[in-house]
């Protein structure tokens, strides 16, 4: 037997009519895509995981912009003995005064200060 | 062995038709999932029950590669056709049901017909008890008369390669058909 004949038996040994498309097989596929939407177990955790990981990095970022100074100061230190545990930090800032003058918070003239001005 | 003439410079067709079809589904259209069901079910049944000897196997394996392929649309790039693509799909399936169940695959009985040749059955049988690379090759080879660029496609083999295991995959069937015909 040559190949071609081979070929030609094989072919219609194999040939193999299935027949009209399988309605019950269609409304198998119709019922499911409804909830094909829905993403996966590994979908949703690897989305949550990456979520939890965004807000974690926020929250380090946001921590470190609000926390209060925690270097000592060795002036104060030395002034209460050494320990500073009873003491505690304020966030309250004191303004710069090395600009102001009188005349830039339009304090009122004090009589005489030319005068000492020009002693 | 004669070695098969194939032509690996071809120029690849359009693949259009089917990238719309497949822009369609993948946006939810039920209708476009109808339209590539009624145009590839037949085929894609035929495959599965070649290759697991099951048509219930067939029936759901088919069903599940749709479903597949409707979550799956928009990675369809057209590159391949659109049968190719779906063939791809439910080989790998067959071969996830077959390795799940532990199949050895056992065909179901072969209905009698009066002009079949006294070949047809051990063909049909040794097909099943060749390797899975071998019986995935010749069930497409002999099946459908296919183009070689989509047999390659659906196997993700090069030419050469697909060459070099057709010879091989022939030979092989032949020896099982002769062996369980002595």
């Amino acid at each position: 037997m040559t190949d071609e004949q081979f070929d030609e038996i094989c072919r219609s040994a194999l040939a193999y009519d299935p027949g009209a498309a399988s309605e019950p097989t269609w409304s198998k596929i119709r019922r499911r895509p409804r909830w094909s939407w829905l993403p996966t177990i590994p979908e949703t955790l690897t989305c949550g995981l990456a979520c939890g990981f965004i807000l974690f990095v926020f929250w380090v970022q946001l921590g470190h912009k609000t926390g209060l100074p925690t270097d000592s100061n060795p002036v104060v230190q030395k002034a209460v003995g050494g320990s500073l545990a009873g003491l505690q930090a304020s966030t309250l800032q004191v303004p710069d005064t090395t600009q102001w003058t009188e005349a830039s918070l339009g304090f009122p003239r004090v009589i005489g200060s030319e005068a000492r001005k020009g002693r | 062995m004669e070695i098969i003439a194939l032509n690996p410079t071809e120029v690849r067709p359009d693949y259009s038709a089917d990238l719309e079809l497949a822009r369609r589904c993948a946006t939810g259209d039920e209708r476009a999932l109808r339209e590539a069901f009624e145009a590839y079910e037949s085929l894609l049944r035929k495959l599965i029950y070649r290759n697991l000897g099951s048509r219930e196997d067939a029936e759901e394996l088919v069903a599940t590669t749709f479903l597949k392929f409707w979550k799956s649309a928009h990675h369809y790039r057209g590159i391949s056709s659109l049968r190719s693509y779906l063939t791809r799909i439910a080989l790998n399936l067959c071969h996830d049901a077959s390795r799940k169940r532990r199949l050895s695959v056992v065909p179901e009985p072969a209905l009698p017909s009066q002009e079949e040749h006294p070949l047809a059955e051990p063909i049909r049988q040794g097909l099943l008890r060749l390797d899975r690379e071998d019986r995935e090759l010749l069930s497409l080879y002999y099946l459908e008369d296919w183009d070689y660029n989509e047999i390659c496609d659906s196997l993700g083999i090069t030419y050469d390669v697909l060459r070099t295991r057709l010879v091989r995959a022939r030979k092989k069937l032949r020896l099982t058909v002769e062996e369980n015909n002595d």
